[in-house]
Parts: C-alpha cells; sequence; structure tokens
C-alpha cells in the first residue's frame, strides 16, 4: 500500500513563482506575487523569493485548498443512481442499495471520490459513512486531508462498544497529522437521545468534533416536535450536547431562535445547496442570518449520490444562486460563499489554513488562467470568476500540506490506474441497479 | 398515457388568506407560478391575542373572495394558542377533501412561529407548503406592493410611531416611506411582520371588482388604534 503525506515528509521547499494572481482570503488579492512552502507550512509570501523546488505560476491564480465540509465519499457509487424521489423516498433506496456493499467496494468508491475531489481542488472533507476504516485507508493513500470516523448507532452504544470503536479508529490516525477523528451520528430519527448524549461524552473526553445531520426535511422537524416538544436544535440543545464541537449539516428548516442557540454555544453549520434542492427538501437555510450572527457556516456537497457533483466550485455557486432566487435580494454574494467553502471550512477542522498568510498550512490550489471560462480576467473579477464560472476543469494542482497530490497531467494516468476498480465497481453496480 | 393530476393547471392549492396584503401577494405569486388555487382558506380569531391569525375585519374577506372569484372556507376559531392550531388543521382537512389542494401557500414574512407551525401541519396532512414572501427584504416589498397595482388600508394600529391619519385610507407611495423611515426611527418592522398594523386589501391586480369600505377609526389603547369597517361592498372597475 502506497502511503502519501505521512509525518515526516516535512522540510521540503518549494517556491511558487511570479503567481499571476493569489487570492489570500475572500479580501485580499495580490498580483505577481511568490509564495515559498517549507514543509507542510507557507513560510513567507512576498516578491523576489526563491529555494527549493520553483514552480513557475505566471499563468496560475492561488488560491487556498477548498474544503467539502459534509460528504459521504463512498456514495460516489451511487451516483446517478436514485436521481428522482424526495429525500426520504430516496433514503429508502439507498438504504437498500447500501445493503450490497462491502468493506472493500466502499474503500474502492472512497479513494476514487477523493481522487475525483482533490481534482477539483478539494483538499478536505468531512464524511460520514459506513466502514469509516476503509474510507481511512483510502485517505492515508490520496494524501487528502480528512474528519472522518465511526458512526454509533443504539446498537453501538448498547452493546458498550462506542469507546472501544472510537478509540480503535484514533489509534489508525496515529502519525498523520491531515486526518482528525470526528465522531458521526446519523440523525436525530435514526438513534436514541442515550446515543447522542454518549457520543458527546466522548467527543468530550478525546477532543474531538461531533457530525450529524440535523433539520434536513420537515418530516424530521415534524417527528421531533411531536417526540420531544422541541423542534431539533432545540433538542440537541436540551440534551446539552451542543457546544463548539458541534457541526451540523444541512439545516435547511431552521428557526430562527435555534440560530440563536447555535450562536450562543458556537457550534458550526454546513450548508449544502446542491443536494437540499436535488433532493427536493425545500427548507430555507438563512444564510445571510446566520452568518450576521457570526455563526461559522462551512459548505458541503453532500454524497455524489444526490449532488451528484463533487466540485466546491459548483457549489459555491449554487449556494449564491438559491439564496438570491429565494429570498430575491442579492446580499449574499462571491466573498461570502468563497470565505465559507476555504475559510469557514478549515475553522471547522480547527486547521490554521483557509488564508495564504506565514505559518498556515500549505493547503493550495492552482488554476489555469489560460482557460477560457476563467476570462477576461484581472484582480477585479478573479472572484467573481472563481465563483461563477469556475470548475474543477481548471485546476492545474492541489497542494495538501505543501505536496503536489494532484496534477492535471496526471489526469489519464489516473484513469488508467483505476480501470480495473472502475469494472469491480461497476459489478456492484449491476447488482444493486 | 396518464396524464397527472395538476400537469396541465399546476398544483392545487389552497391560500390561507386573511384579507391583508401579505396573504393577497401570495395568492397572486401563486398565480404566476402556475399554481391552481382552488380556494382561499380563512381563519377568523375571536380574540385579539391570535397568535396565527390577523384579527380585524376578516369578515370583509367574504368578499374579497367574491372579487376574486375564489371559494372560500371560513371558519372562526377561538383564538386560543393550541386551538386554534387544531382549527387550521381541520379547515386544511376540509379544503384538501373538498377541493383536492396538494399544497398550501401562506403569506408568513419573518414569523418562525407561523410557519413552522403551518409546517407541521401541512406534513401531518402531507400538503407541501409556500411561503413565497419567506424573509424578504421588507422596505422593497412595500413599495413594489403599491407599485404592482395592490390598494391596501391599514385596519388596526398597535406600535408607537404610526399616526392613525393612516388608518383607513388607501396607502400611496409616500405613505409607505414615510412607515419605513418610521419603522427604522422606532425600531419595528416596516412590513408590520410583529403585527404592528394589520391590512386590507380593497384591490389588486387579480380582483375583479373593488372593495368599497366605509368606517371610522377609534382609539383602544394609548397607541392602539382600530378602523372599524361600518359598510363593505364590491363595485365594478
Amino acid at each position: 500500500m502506497e502511503v502519501c503525506g505521512e509525518e515526516g515528509m516535512a522540510g521540503r521547499e518549494i517556491t511558487l513563482k511570479n503567481c499571476r494572481y493569489v487570492v489570500r482570503d475572500h479580501k485580499v488579492i495580490e498580483e505577481n506575487i511568490d509564495i515559498l512552502i517549507e514543509g507542510r507550512y507557507i513560510v513567507d509570501i512576498g516578491r523576489g523569493l526563491g529555494g527549493g523546488d520553483e514552480i513557475d505560476c505566471r499563468e496560475a491564480i492561488v488560491l487556498p485548498g477548498i474544503v467539502n465540509a459534509h460528504t459521504h465519499a463512498a456514495m460516489w457509487i451511487f451516483r446517478g443512481l436514485f436521481d428522482r424521489g424526495e429525500l426520504h423516498e430516496w433514503l429508502k433506496n439507498v438504504n437498500k442499495a447500501e445493503e450490497k456493499l462491502t468493506p472493500r467496494i466502499v474503500y474502492l468508491a472512497s479513494k476514487i471520490a477523493m481522487l475525483e475531489m482533490l481534482s477539483n481542488g478539494i483538499t478536505a472533507f468531512v464524511d460520514m459513512y459506513y466502514f469509516p476504516e476503509e474510507t481511512l485507508k483510502a485517505v492515508k493513500e490520496t494524501g487528502i486531508r480528512a474528519a472522518l470516523g465511526p458512526v454509533l448507532t443504539d446498537e453501538v452504544v448498547e452493546e458498550g462498544e462506542s469507546e472501544k470503536l472510537v478509540k480503535s479508529f484514533i489509534e489508525k490516525t496515529k502519525g498523520f497529522s491531515r486526518i482528525k477523528t470526528v465522531v458521526n451520528v446519523r440523525s436525530l430519527y435514526s438513534v436514541s437521545p442515550e446515543t447522542i448524549r454518549e457520543a458527546s461524552k466522548l467527543t468530550q473526553k478525546y477532543d474531538l468534533d461531533i457530525h450529524m445531520h440535523v433539520s434536513e426535511t420537515r418530516r424530521e422537524i415534524y417527528l421531533c416536535k411531536k417526540r420531544t416538544g422541541l423542534f431539533p436544535v432545540e433538542y440537541l440543545n436540551s440534551l446539552g450536547v451542543l457546544n463548539k464541537r458541534f457541526i451540523l449539516a444541512h439545516l435547511g428548516w431552521v428557526t430562527s431562535w435555534e440560530l440563536s442557540l447555535i450562536k450562543d454555544k458556537n457550534a458550526s453549520i454546513v450548508h449544502c445547496p446542491a443536494s437540499d434542492m436535488k433532493l427536493a427538501t425545500a427548507g430555507f437555510f438563512p444564510l445571510r442570518e446566520s452568518l450576521d450572527f457570526g455563526i461559522n457556516v462551512g459548505l458541503g456537497t453532500d454524497g455524489a449520490a444526490s449532488n451528484n457533483s463533487l466540485d466546491m466550485f459548483r457549489e459555491m455557486k449554487v449556494a449564491v444562486l438559491l439564496q438570491r432566487n429565494n429570498y430575491w435580494r442579492t446580499d449574499i454574494g462571491e466573498r461570502d460563499v468563497f470565505r465559507m467553502a476555504i475559510e469557514n471550512g478549515y475553522r471547522i477542522l480547527n486547521i490554521k489554513g483557509g488564508v495564504i498568510e506565514k505559518n498556515n498550512v500549505a493547503d493550495l490550489v492552482l488554476l489555469d488562467v489560460k482557460d477560457l471560462n476563467l476570462n477576461p480576467l484581472s484582480r477585479r473579477n478573479v472572484l467573481s470568476n472563481i465563483v461563477y464560472s469556475a470548475n474543477g476543469n481548471n485546476v492545474i494542482a492541489t497542494f495538501v500540506g505543501g505536496e503536489i497530490v494532484y496534477h492535471r497531467e496526471q489526469k489519464e494516468a489516473i484513469y488508467h490506474s483505476i480501470t480495473d476498480t472502475l469494472e469491480e465497481i461497476q459489478e456492484c453496480i449491476n447488482e444493486i441497479a | 398515457m396518464v396524464i397527472k393530476e395538476g400537469f396541465f393547471k399546476g398544483l392545487p392549492v389552497c391560500v390561507l388568506f386573511s384579507g391583508g396584503k401579505d396573504s393577497t401577494y401570495a395568492l397572486h405569486w401563486a398565480f404566476l407560478k402556475g399554481f391552481d388555487v382552488r380556494c382561499l382558506v380563512t381563519l377568523k380569531p375571536r380574540s385579539e391575542g391570535s397568535w396565527m391569525f390577523h384579527y380585524p375585519a376578516v369578515e370583509v374577506t367574504k368578499l374579497q373572495s367574491e372579487a376574486l372569484g375564489i371559494p372560500q372556507i371560513y371558519r372562526e376559531t377561538l383564538g386560543i394558542k393550541n386551538r386554534e392550531l387544531k382549527d387550521l388543521k381541520e379547515a386544511l382537512e376540509t379544503a384538501s377533501a373538498k377541493y383536492g389542494i396538494k399544497g398550501v401557500v401562506t403569506g408568513a414574512l419573518l414569523s418562525d412561529y407561523q410557519r413552522m407551525n403551518i409546517s407541521l401541519i401541512t406534513e401531518e396532512l402531507s400538503l407541501k407548503v409556500y411561503s413565497p414572501l419567506w424573509r424578504k427584504g421588507q422596505d422593497k416589498y412595500m413599495l413594489e406592493l403599491v407599485e404592482y397595482g395592490f390598494k391596501f388600508i391599514i385596519t388596526s394600529i398597535s406600535v408607537y410611531g404610526l399616526p392613525p391619519n393612516l388608518l383607513g385610507r388607501i396607502l400611496k407611495e409616500e405613505d409607505v416611506v414615510y412607515i419605513a423611515r418610521m419603522a427604522r426611527r422606532y425600531g419595528f418592522n416596516p412590513a408590520f411582520e410583529g403585527g404592528e398594523a394589520e391590512t386590507l386589501v380593497v384591490d389588486a391586480p387579480l380582483f375583479r371588482k373593488a372593495l368599497r369600505i366605509v368606517g371610522e377609526p377609534i382609539q383602544v389603547g394609548e397607541y392602539n388604534w382600530r378602523y372599524v369597517v361600518k359598510r363593505a361592498w364590491l363595485e365594478e372597475k
């Protein structure tokens, strides 16, 4: 097994020379500037820098790595299989298909999803899926940054296995600073309150994040209200589990008073506009209000089974479009979604990154200024082009922790290297379909 | 080939209709979206303290229904917090049985209490819910109403900062600009989502006849005023 990006590979110097544009964050854009990387970190930004391997970036836009803050990588296998049905109906079909999945298929599908994400400029992702050890194996091999971990169920908790599961997973991530363990809980309606409390207890004990689908559909809020008398976020708060380590995915059906709770507890939200729209969940995620409240909101594609793309450039654009169409106003723009997909994503991961500055991790994406869809190009419209016109095909190279983990020139080789895998996966798809 | 219901005429829906500007605007939106608006559903609270429904001049909605040429399900409710939700559910069940509706259109602007309660009820009845005005920019919305030909009067005032001379007369653009200025100064919602004032639409693009109102303002509290409708009738436009 080839393992990529382990600790100890640090120390190598790379200079990105004469970058045409460097989008340092959602506000600052610089021109014709160098970035010096040493080991896993950015050590300098300026003119006249040099050292180590020099990469000519005169024809590149450099931006910080993009974080897909909520996905299910292995669901890559279901892309294009279930394109109809509102969420709960869709979920029934998916759950049935999932019975056919083996650990090996999860490993293979996750790995291809990661290769695809890297090719789209995604440097990190937050994952929730069965057989997380298989996904972990693929993370180690591909060099991508990830937060993933066991999915706690009532069964696991009742059998007293949850702590063992979490500890064992943490153990497997040791030596990989780019991998974080999270405790996953699928949803309020799939587990008992004891399981949610147990998940929270473990995250506190081991200093981890908890990641959960919340207020995704009207049915969910209805069931929660009927069962508990409270809306989902209120209910989580009543269980005493809402805190700064909580990652709430979706939240299309959140109420204004629940936003206040999220703010007070400093929890994070991940908005998944394309998947929510495709599954016709029909909520109204109050993005402007959440950002104005100062809540950390990231952006995610959700799984390829419901998106079906794993391209965060598209997701940024869709996030703007959904808000503008829903609310008939234009106060969400390119800066907001760039910040969400990048800076806020790194805040969710609790990693010093998402901004191109000294001492931040060297997670970077290079886009090709020669691609026609990125032109006309100037300092004035570079951010606009990234959000409204770019797509994953514009990526020349993706760096994670100072290493080039994807380069456009490898595209064909990557495809040929996975031909057998694709065949194996297709056999599984044939059984499902 | 089997043609699904609603394929040509759009989704059959009812509009939760109070006769005020928001539900009337939502009704127009539904038409513009191609929905098949089969009926209006109006609940008249018996008390002023309703959490869900518009109180003043609700009886006049019967004339608005006639002006629109859309049938109405009209029910009284006690205006007591949980009881009125039950009444709403029953009214929607009637709309579903009588008119085959599959969805509900509401004029909810900013009240999550209203929006979420309607969502919970419609989930139980397997009806879709549409709230086209939800969280829309409200200064602009008020101006658009006037610009698009919605003629409405204020029928109650419950906030400091709105003078009683606004009662009972059709609001013009300058009135809306003034209201927005007062809203900023005194910190109330410019579209009255917090119940700062209630409105009654007397004419709108889809009205076949215009509503005429005769009434008088009465003071019911230090900053509380009502416009009591004495007589209402429809006139050819």
